[in-house]
Parts: structure tokens; C-alpha cells; sequence
């Protein structure tokens, strides 16, 4: 209780400038790309960095954050006829399918200072969702004519909960620390339509990141 | 949708591996299909399976997507005889879940009902949706491309929006007037037959146990006389085969394991039996000479019935014979799984026997009746024999061409130039098209960028050959032209989803 009430009451130096290594994963659960490419979800690895706003002596922190993450699922689609009335008759080629999913995200994140190593936050950022999809129905052949892809793009809105755990680098005295974040929420994406591949994908749903990085 | 090009395929490939390969996942399809294109005024038309929609190429290159809305698919293509006009059949849905509310998809309704039309594809201008029952499945148009028929295969898919679905009508679409109308005629109808010459005037519909005579005349159409095929309840008579004379006035009708043909006067109405060898398998009308050829699987007779005093003469085969063609001046009958090809001259009826080396697969007939070329697969092993059918100094040669094949025997077309007639040959696996010509032999071949299913003429001298890659690819070949092939089509739509009707005037 003493420690709490000491660890409240000391100058707090909430926000930071930061750059960090992040895993996320999307847990869309969509109908197209489970039907067509045979995930509801997707994870990847990206780079998110913050410019603090606030900070020195502020327990509230607020940091304008930039971030990138890819995604991508490469599947063997294995076509097969349901009407087919014998076992060779099942099998009907399959489909090469690469899908890319790049996340551009601009947001704001407040944090709270609590004893210079946990620091809980919210994340709010808008972002714009690349992707692409490219289908190859003879990989093994390079250059033939059914090479073929498409684009797309959505707008996105995500919202996190999260916390931070960061090396005292007061106690320290060190100018540059290192974090570990964690946080949760839910993105709401506009769909996505791939050309004449048609579909609307809507990678709406839950998100959960984690990652590492350098506070400054 | 765009190719992808060879350098950013490889970077591609570096940043998958990076990322893993993760696996495969079941894909319904098929996207399309190669084995059935339909042509119409110069264009290949193929059903996108997945899409719901139709793609129509073109051999400059073009490709355009046709489709009837995102809320219904083209499942069915029908193609008029001389390929000048093309329908659809579409398939909507709804959804009768009573606890569909907020639906939108039909992958998302546990019970969809379906509704079907015909539609007109080609020549564009007329976008009525004609409804068709859920038990049509065999379509026939007339000589003169007026009428449409669809009769029942016996796949009912479903039972219609009143839950009730007639199984002894037959569907009839006037095109000239926009007419569509049902109309009983008995129950499995499966056979249609035009009579009128130039203009089609009536029709004959097999159904079991009867035969109906249509008037198409009158502004609906009307059945006009019904010709029962037993009188004994018990009895089970299912017509097979239909052929009416020259003159129109009499239908001929064989039976499904019966040998009895009945005769059926038009004029009159009457039924007259005549008695056969059996159940033929091949019955074709001699016009030149006012009569009925009838060849049987199993048995080695060709019988010819005359067509003034229904006399049957008698001409002997060395075995029997499943097939039957009729050229000018000579038929060929054979069997798939016999060697024997007979030609018979119809003046004299002297019968030649040809003595294949395999039984055939598949048996061609060039378009100047010159020569057949027969397509066998011994032990797995690619043969093509041909026949030489002409004269020589009044006599035959009788010993066939063989020749060995890299594969299989896939499809044959032929093409004219001066003097000659060519062969154009798929075999299975094989990434080329083969050209031999008749007579020299002159062998040539054309490289396919896949191995292909089929092959058949487009128009004048311009041949398609459509290959089995699941996102589709179609070549083009004219003969002194290169090769020029479309593909990419089978994935448009393939991210689709079928959306449900909504019906304004009821709740889903």
C-alpha cells in the first residue's frame, strides 16, 4: 500500500516517443476467405512507431502513433466437383492463392504512468487495408497465361486496450529503455472487392497485437 | 485482374516462402467447363460454374462476362441448331427460413427455394425472364428456331413456389410471339419431334405409354390427337426413338426393349405394329429413297423398312452394329465394341466389310465422306486407323490406315484446303494439336499452351480447343494463323456470393 501510494505520488514521465516490433492477428472469421482460401484469420509481423505529445512530468501520456503490418496466407485450393459420381472424378486441379494484406494505420494512444514499468493505455487509429490476391492455376509452370491478380483497398477503424511493461529507465538512468506491449480490441473494415474476382472480404473483427520495442 | 509479371512472380515467391506456405484448403468447383462449349454466331460461349455467369470469346481475343444480376445464376446454356440464337436457363433463389430475417446470401439460408427462367442470351435485345418448372431439363428447338420445348429428365430439382410440380406437361416457348405456355401431354415426356417441314407447324412428344400429336398453330398450343401405346394398365411402354417420314405423314417409334415398331398415321390417326429383329439401336430415314434403315447392337442384320407397304428387307452383317451413318449413296454401320465397319450401297445394298485393327472409341466421318478415321486406345496406348470409303476402279480397299499415337485419341475436326482434307487430332497429354492430311498423309503439328479437352469449329475454317486449366483457357486456331489463346476467365466472380431474391411483396 506505502509502495502504491509512493509510486503514485512520484514525477511521472508518462509518454514517450517509441518504436517497436509488433505481431498482430485478425480474427475476421469473413465468408469469403474462409469458403475460398480456407482461413477465417490472419497474423503477421509489422513496425509501429509514436511521436509523444505529451510528456515530462504528465502521468497521462499521449503518444500520435504510425504503424504498418503485413499479412499474408499462401493456400493450395484443391478444386473438386461435388456432382462427381466416382473417386476420379472428384479432383479437378488446384489453385495456387497468395494473399497479402498490408495495414497502414495512423492513431493515438493515452497511457497512464504507474511506477515507471506498467503503463496501461487505449489505442485508437485509422487505417487503410492494401491488399492484394494473386491465383496461379500451374505454379510449376513460371510465365504461363494464367498468372493473374487483383487489388483492393478499405478503409479501417481499430480500437486496442493494452498495457505496457518498459525497463524503469528512470531508476536507471538510461535515456533509451525497452517495452513489451499486449493489447486487444476490434477493427471495423469497409470490404474489400478484388477486380473481376469480385467478393466483398470484410476483415472486421477482433485484433490482438504484441510486440517489442525502444522507448525514448 | 491483370497477368502478373515473371520478375514480381519471383519476389513473390521469396516473400511466401518467408512467410510459409500454409497449407491447402477443399475449393468447390469447377469454375467452368471444358468439355462443353457452346457456339453461337462465331463466339465460344462457356458457363462460369462458380460465378453463376457466362463468358463469351472471341478468337481476336475478346472476352466479356455476361451475367443476370448477383442474385441469379446461369446454370444451363441452349444453343439453337444452326447457332444463331442462345438461352439461358437462371436459377434464382429466396429463402423460406422462418427465421431468415436480415439474410443476404443464399450460403447463408438453410432452406433456399429456387426459381427458374429462360432467358434470351443471343441476339441481345429481349431481357424477359421466362419462369421455367423445376422439372424441365431436356430442351429442343424447332428447324425454324421458333419454338422452344423443355421436357422432363427426371431430375426434379425441387417442387416451385406452390409446392407442387407437374410431371406429365411439357414446356413450350413461341419466340416469335413471346408466348410460354404448359401443356399436359403425359407423364415422363422425354421426346420431342417437329413436323412442317420449313416452318414448324405441330410436334410429336413421347411420353410413357403415349405419344401426343401438338398443334402449334393456334395462339396457345393444343393437343390434337394422343396415340396410347397399350391398352393394358399393367403394361409398361416406354418410347425410345422417333423418326418421321419424308412426306410427314407418319411417325415411326421404337420402344425401350421391345421389338416392336409402331407406326403412327399423322393424317389418320392410327397405330400400325410392325414386327423387328429386336430393339434397334440406330433407326435413320433413307429420304432419297422413302425408307427406314434400323441397325441392332446385337445382331448382325440391317433391316430397311419401306415407307409405302411397311415391307422389311433384310441385309446380313457379319456382327451387329450400334452406330449408323448415312452419306450419299452408301451408310456406314459399326459398333463401339466391335471392329467390323460395314458400308452398304443403297442402291444395290451390296455390303463391304472394313476390318478395324481396335474397336473404336470414337469413329469420324469426314465431312466429303473420303474417308473415316477411328480413334482406339488398346491397353491404354493411342491408335487412329482410317478408312479409306472411296472407289477404285469399282473396288475398295478395305484395309485401314493404322497409325500409333503419343496418347490417346482426345477429339478429331476436320478442314478443307483445295484438294485436301486434314485431320486436326488431340491426344491426351500431349500439348499439341496434330494435323495429318488426306490423302498425301502429310503430318504436321501446332504447339498448345496446355494440354487440351476438345476441339471443334467456330466457324469457317477458325477450330477451338479448350484446355482443363481450372481458371480457364481457350485457343484459337486457324489454320496458317498463329495460335491465339484467352484464359483467366474461370476466376471472374470467384469471390462472389449469390445473393438471395427479395421479394417486395413478402417477407423472406
Amino acid at each position: 500500500m506505502i509502495a502504491l501510494l509512493l509510486a503514485l505520488s512520484a514525477p511521472a514521465v508518462a509518454a514517450r516517443h517509441e518504436l517497436s516490433f509488433e505481431y498482430a492477428a485478425t480474427l475476421h472469421g469473413d465468408e469469403v476467405t474462409g469458403d475460398v482460401g480456407g482461413f477465417w484469420a490472419h497474423d503477421g509481423f509489422g513496425l509501429r512507431g509514436g511521436y509523444a505529445v505529451l510528456r515530462d512530468r504528465q502521468r497521462m501520456g499521449l503518444v500520435i502513433t504510425g504503424a504498418w503490418s503485413h499479412a499474408s496466407r499462401v493456400r493450395d485450393g484443391e478444386l473438386f466437383d461435388p456432382a462427381a459420381t466416382t473417386y476420379d472424378g472428384t479432383y479437378l486441379g488446384s489453385l495456387e492463392q497468395r494473399w497479402r494484406f498490408d495495414t497502414f494505420a495512423l492513431g493515438a494512444k493515452a497511457d497512464l504512468d504507474l511506477g515507471n514499468v506498467f503503463y496501461p493505455y487505449v489505442h485508437v487509429q485509422a487505417a487503410l487495408i492494401a491488399s492484394g490476391l494473386r491465383l496461379d492455376d500451374d505454379p510449376e509452370r513460371p510465365g504461363n497465361p494464367n498468372e493473374l491478380a487483383a487489388r483492393a483497398l478499405a478503409p479501417a477503424g481499430v480500437f486496442t486496450v493494452g498495457f505496457e511493461l518498459m525497463l524503469p529507465d528512470r531508476k536507471l538512468g538510461w535515456p533509451v529503455t525497452a517495452a513489451f506491449f499486449f493489447d486487444a480490441g476490434y477493427q471495423v473494415a469497409g470490404p474489400l472487392t478484388y477486380g473481376d474476382f469480385g467478393g466483398k472480404v470484410d476483415l472486421s473483427g477482433a485484433v490482438v497485437r504484441t510486440g517489442v520495442g525502444l522507448r525514448m | 485482374m491483370r497477368p502478373v509479371p515473371a520478375r514480381a512472380s519471383g519476389a513473390l515467391a521469396l516473400v511466401a516462402a518467408l512467410a510459409g506456405c500454409d497449407g491447402w484448403n477443399d475449393l468447390e468447383g469447377p469454375l467452368w467447363t471444358p468439355e462443353a462449349p457452346t457456339v453461337v454466331d462465331g463466339h465460344l460461349y462457356v458457363t462460369l460454374d462458380r460465378a453463376g455467369d457466362v463468358a463469351r470469346l472471341s478468337p481476336d481475343g475478346e472476352v466479356r462476362i455476361l451475367s443476370a444480376g448477383d442474385d441469379t445464376e446461369i446454370s444451363r446454356l441452349v444453343p439453337s441448331p444452326d447457332g444463331t440464337v442462345l438461352l439461358a436457363v437462371t436459377t434464382s433463389w429466396r429463402c423460406d427460413d422462418p427465421d431468415a430475417g436480415g439474410l443476404v446470401y443464399v450460403d447463408e439460408c438453410g432452406e433456399p427455394v429456387a426459381r427458374r427462367h429462360v432467358r434470351v442470351l443471343h441476339p441481345e435485345g429481349d431481357d424477359t425472364a421466362r419462369p421455367l418448372g423445376p422439372a424441365y431439363g431436356t430442351f429442343a428447338f424447332s428447324p425454324d428456331g421458333r419454338f422452344v420445348v423443355a421436357v422432363q429428365d427426371g431430375d426434379v430439382v425441387g417442387v416451385g413456389d406452390d409446392g407442387i410440380a407437374d410431371l406429365g406437361a411439357v414446356w413450350v416457348f413461341d419466340r416469335r410471339d413471346g408466348v410460354v405456355s404448359e401443356l399436359p401431354v403425359g407423364f415422363d415426356a422425354h421426346r420431342v419431334l417437329f413436323t412442317g417441314g420449313d416452318e414448324t407447324t405441330g410436334m410429336l412428344v413421347l411420353s410413357r405409354r403415349r405419344v401426343a400429336l401438338v398443334d402449334l398453330t393456334e395462339a396457345v398450343p393444343v393437343v390434337e390427337a394422343t396415340f396410347p401405346l397399350t391398352l393394358d394398365a399393367d403394361a409398361e411402354v416406354r418410347p425410345r426413338d422417333v423418326v418421321l417420314t419424308p412426306d410427314g405423314t407418319h411417325a415411326l417409334i421404337s420402344v425401350t426393349g421391345s421389338s416392336d415398331l409402331y407406326v403412327l398415321d399423322l393424317v389418320n390417326p392410327s397405330i400400325n405394329i410392325v414386327s423387328l429383329a429386336g430393339e434397334p439401336s440406330r433407326m435413320v430415314v433413307d429420304a432419297a429413297r422413302d425408307r427406314t434403315l434400323l441397325t441392332y447392337a446385337r445382331r448382325g442384320v440391317l433391316e430397311i423398312l419401306s415407307h409405302d407397304l411397311w415391307e422389311i428387307r433384310d441385309v446380313a452383317l457379319d456382327e451387329g452394329a450400334g452406330e449408323l451413318w448415312l452419306g450419299d449413296g452408301f451408310a456406314l454401320a459399326w459398333d463401339p465394341d466391335g471392329r467390323d465397319v460395314h458400308r452398304i450401297d443403297l442402291e444395290t445394298l451390296r455390303v463391304t466389310e472394313y476390318r478395324l485393327n481396335w474397336a473404336p472409341h470414337a469413329f469420324h466421318v469426314a465431312p466429303d465422306a473420303s474417308f473415316a478415321v477411328a480413334l482406339s486406345a488398346p491397353g491404354g496406348a493411342g491408335r487412329l486407323e482410317i478408312l479409306d470409303l472411296r472407289v477404285h476402279d469399282g473396288r475398295y480397299h478395305t484395309d485401314p490406315r493404322p497409325f500409333a499415337l503419343a496418347g490417346p485419341g482426345l477429339d478429331v475436326a476436320f478442314t478443307t484446303e483445295e484438294a485436301e482434307t486434314t485431320v486436326l487430332l488431340l491426344q491426351q497429354g500431349q500439348d499439341a494439336l496434330y494435323a495429318l492430311r488426306w490423302p498425301s498423309l502429310a503430318r504436321s503439328e501446332v504447339a498448345l499452351p496446355s494440354a487440351p479437352v476438345a476441339i471443334g469449329a467456330l466457324d469457317g475454317d477458325t477450330f477451338y480447343v479448350t484446355h482443363p486449366d481450372p481458371l480457364g483457357l481457350v485457343s484459337f486456331y486457324e489454320p496458317g494463323e498463329e495460335l491465339r489463346s484467352v484464359g483467366g476467365f474461370g476466376a471472374v466472380g470467384l469471390l462472389d456470393r449469390t445473393k438471395l431474391v427479395v421479394d417486395d411483396e413478402e417477407a423472406r
